[in-house]
């Protein structure tokens, strides 16, 4: 019994003495050794990773997507971690993973003085788990992380590229649309905790963040005819060789911009391209003088205010003399008698003198100010202009020999094609949308204010009309079946403050059908070489896009 | 501090103790609340008793008073006395606070249901199932069980985060694969691309002024209803080798099936010589409809053929080249236009631009 006892009792202190080791142990590493380990457990076991926002998609009015993010990802290496390693080997093995040459891999690694090196930017997510995955004397690659991330991708590349922008290496929006709506596009970016255990499996995943995807921008723009419109301008582009071209197609009913075109076009998804000059959006970042397109704004007017009707008779002098200024028509003449509506259907520059001489400097100024000019139309694109419109007080004694038929005010596209929606939807000005809906929440339509009566707007689409009947000035535009209205626009350039001889921007702004129009297309070509004018240069154009459109949009056209 | 010190257990323990002694007799000591409580826990002590009395070969009959009051008082009067003395001391609260709790149980049985929960909570720990398991042997059992079930629901809770990293890894992989197919479909429905493809299998898009619409009424709905059939790329294949584009093996089918075929019966005066489909495919409303408009917008040929003069020779689709040619269009140049249209733009141009602006 006593020697039980005593086998009992060296047991006991034998458990006794590792109780103690394991005791001394314990507060060896939990005191003496606490820090350096708690720095070792929580660099191995636990890591915070960034979880980049989903950025929202842009999609034109049918669900088609324009803009997308995809997940991506970024290679970084520690040269200090991978120097203790096989560096060559590695650049070896990973070179072939991400298509870069083995000297340019083992620059990247082996950079000295640092720690951080983004060895690849915005690969894919497979790329970078192949590349996590190399081994080495069978042990994980050390040295080498990856960083979750999301990558911006247009997949129809050019498609309303300058509409569209771009965005910044970090992220953010840094033109157009991208720009405009960042706030709603962007999301916010979360973070989750993952403690892994000793074979880096994951045993536990907090979300300490929860990302928020940002959200969808449906526009109003259609693809199809965005496309159309696009390969229009570009054969346009190729047949004149102009500076820039651009076009809009509305809804004039509702002010929604059906199509935004520019040319040159650019690869959204080519950085370099987005940021260069072309990337402009020619619709609402450039003014130009509009030359004949205005006179509808001032006959528009004219009508209005009673001065003239379709059928007032205007004695057209060969010349003009306006101050110190000599008017020409286009087409020299001697002394007739036009019409109202012939001197639109003809593009009579004295003839639109002569009613704006009717309608004196202060109200023609009014209607110019009442169509919108002179102040951005709302449109929400990024970098729209004003324009320059010049105050009553500010005219000089020849301004009313040159501003009602389209000289001496500087306007953009989108202000033309907006002012003409007004004419086609009978009288109201309707600021021009291209947003859709955000986030699924759709956008109301502009209400709009009543400028001229309906009346008014039939009297002046039934003028347009002539434009593309025989003897107009685009009458070769004219689609058999189709009632189309329209005016013609040759303007020159002013360089260096006088007016080019040689520059000039072509342009045609028209309707379908003129007895209810459901689609207002604008086309302003910039320089065109070898033909100039509105009629041959943008009216054939303006033909191609109606032509597609309407069977498109199940539109009558007559 | 002993645990018979705070259990009820004890408590019971010491009544009993205080009930076998025989110097302090059970019956004429107390009051008639004393004696209900006694009897309250007389399980306790014939439990106590049986205990080392090896209940089992007394058959489980072990509620025998009269005997356990006699041999302890028999066989060892002095201790007893001299222990029941500091028991009774440690157990005075303790019944006092019993007897209170029973008390006011049976007072809050009878007053209204809140008062009496209360009593029923009081009385929990006096509780004769509770009594017995703490001072069984179930406890250990049960007690390895629930830290058995400690133990597997930590594994539990482990598999479960892996299985929610493993979920989260996937579900990122499935969104991002989302967005790669999102994209795909993007690329894919470029109109662009398919007017490309429709023009290498020899399809154009008509002219503007090769459309021609054909109005519609109410009662041609139901005729147009019953023409609508399913495409069959039969003959439109058949016929790819004759208008001369390029054998389309794998893309045709896909093609055909995007809205071609349609097209191509619709102007198939010539092609397939199925003329029934020409307004059964469309010609539902007056506002869109005609054949001729979906044949246009089925079709897809790039094109914009410049050249509109072939106007009225088709026959009002013109959409596959077949038909077109058939027709007798010369649809044959795509891409280029061809707008040297212009009319008093040739004459603005004779008119001098001088100084002052162009007209139109």
């Amino acid at each position: 019994m006593v020697a039980i006892d005593r086998r009992v009792g060296y047991i006991f202190v034998a458990f006794l003495s590792l109780l103690a080791v394991a005791v001394f142990r314990a507060v060896y590493l939990g005191v003496v050794k606490a820090d350096s380990l708690q720095q070792a457990a929580v660099s191995q076991q636990i890591t915070n990773v960034p979880i980049p926002a989903t950025r929202g998609a842009i999609t034109d009015r049918n669900g088609v997507e324009l803009a997308l993010s995809e997940s991506a990802a970024d290679v970084i290496a520690d040269p200090y971690l991978i120097k203790r390693g096989h560096p060559m080997l590695m650049a070896q093995a990973m070179a072939p993973l991400l298509h870069m040459s083995v000297l340019k891999v083992l620059g990247a690694i082996t950079k000295p003085h640092t720690g951080y090196v983004v060895v690849a930017h915005e690969i894919t997510p497979a790329t970078a788990q192949a590349i996590l995955a190399l081994k080495f004397d069978g042990k994980p690659i050390n040295g080498i992380t990856s960083i979750p991330d999301v990558k911006r991708v247009y997949p129809r590349d050019f498609t309303a590229a300058q509409v569209l922008g771009g965005v910044h290496a970090s992220g953010a929006g840094d033109a157009g649309l991208e720009y405009q709506y960042n706030s709603v596009l962007s999301g916010k970016a979360g973070e989750r905790r993952i403690v892994n255990d000793a074979i880096h499996q994951p045993i536990s995943i907090d979300e300490v963040s929860p990302m928020q995807s940002g959200k969808t921008l449906q526009l109003t723009l259609d693809a199809g005819l965005q496309n159309e419109v696009e390969q229009v301008l570009a054969g346009v582009g190729e047949q004149y060789q102009p500076r820039a071209a651009t076009a809009i197609a509305m809804n004039p009913d509702t002010g929604a911009i059906l199509a935004l075109a520019n040319w040159p076009q650019v690869n959204a998804n080519d950085p370099n391209a987005v940021r260069s000059p072309d990337d402009r959006d020619h619709a609402v970042a450039d003014s130009y003088e509009p030359g004949s397109t205005f006179k509808a704004i001032t006959v528009a007017g004219a009508l209005q205010d009673g001065v003239v009707t379709p059928s007032t008779a205007f004695d057209v002098p060969p010349v003009l003399q306006v101050a110190d200024r000599q008017i020409h028509d286009a087409e020299a003449h001697g002394y007739e008698t036009l019409t109202t509506a012939q001197i639109l259907k003809v593009s009579s520059n004295i003839g639109a003198d002569l009613i704006g001489a009717r309608l004196g400097a202060d109200r023609f100024a009014g209607w110019v100010r009442k169509f919108g000019f002179g102040s951005t139309t709302g449109s929400n694109i990024p970098g729209e202009q004003t324009g320059i419109i010049l105050k009553p007080s500010q005219y000089s004694g020849s301004s009313m020999g040159n501003l009602p038929m389209g000289q001496g005010e500087s306007v953009t596209p989108i202000q033309m094609a907006t002012a003409y929606s007004a004419i086609a939807n009978g009288g109201i000005l309707r600021r021009p949308h291209i947003v859709e809906s955000i986030g699924g929440k759709a956008q109301p339509i502009p209400a709009g204010h009543r400028i001229i009566s309906t009346n008014t707007a039939a009297e002046v689409r039934d003028m347009l009309r002539g434009v593309l009947a025989d003897g107009g000035t685009a009458s070769g535009a004219a689609i058999h079946g189709f009632d189309l209205a329209g005016k013609t626009g040759t303007a020159n350039v002013v360089v260096d403050g006088k007016y080019s001889s040689s520059e000039y921007i072509a342009s045609f702004i028209g309707m379908v059908p003129a007895s209810d129009p459901k689609l207002v297309v604008a086309v302003m070509v910039d320089e065109p070489q070898g033909s100039i004018y509105g009629g041959s240069v943008a009216a054939p154009a303006f033909q191609k896009i109606v032509g597609w459109a309407v069977p498109h949009f199940g539109i009558s056209p007559n | 501090m002993t645990p018979s010190a705070l259990t009820p257990a004890a408590r019971g323990t010491a009544k009993k103790s205080r009930s076998d002694n025989p110097s302090r007799p059970s019956s004429g000591r107390g009051s008639g609340h004393r004696s209900n409580v006694r009897r309250s826990v007389a399980p306790t002590a014939p439990r106590r008793v049986s205990g080392p009395a090896g209940g089992a070969a007394s058959g489980g009959v072990i509620a025998v008073p009269a005997p356990t009051r006699e041999r302890p008082t028999r066989e060892r009067p002095a201790p007893r006395r001299e222990r029941t003395v500091p028991q009774r001391e440690r157990t005075a609260p303790s019944r006092s606070r019993t007897s209170r709790s029973r008390r006011s149980a049976r007072s809050a049985a009878r007053g209204p249901w809140p008062l009496r929960a209360a009593g029923y909570v009081r009385s929990l720990p006096d509780h004769i199932l509770l009594d017995r398991i703490i001072r069984g042997r179930v406890w250990i059992p049960l007690l390895g069980l629930l830290l058995a079930g400690i133990v597997a629901m930590q594994v539990e809770v482990l598999k479960l985060n892996a299985g929610i990293g493993r979920s989260l890894e996937r579900g990122s992989a499935l969104q991002g694969q989302n967005e790669l197919l999102r994209a795909s479909v993007s690329q894919l429905s470029d109109e662009q691309r398919i007017e490309r493809i429709a023009a290498q299998m020899g399809m154009l898009m008509p002219a503007p002024d090769q459309l021609r619409f054909v109005s519609t009424g109410a009662d041609q709905a139901q005729r147009a209803a019953t023409n609508i059939h399913a495409a069959d790329p039969t003959d439109f294949l058949a016929a790819l080798p004759t208008i001369g584009a390029p054998t389309a093996p794998q893309g045709t089918s896909v093609n055909t099936d995007v809205g071609l075929t349609p097209s191509a019966s619709a102007t198939s005066s010539t092609a397939s010589g199925d003329t029934t489909t020409a307004t059964g495919a469309t010609g539902s409303t007056d506002s869109t409809g005609s054949t001729d408009t979906t044949a246009s917008t089925d079709s897809t040929a790039p094109t914009d053929t410049s050249a509109p003069s072939d106007t009225g020779a088709s026959t009002g689709t013109a959409t596959a080249t077949g038909a077109g040619a058939a027709a007798g269009t010369t649809q044959t140049t795509p891409v280029t236009p061809a707008p040297t249209t212009g009319t008093s733009d040739q004459s603005a141009a004779s008119g001098g631009v001088g100084a002052t602006p162009t007209g139109g």
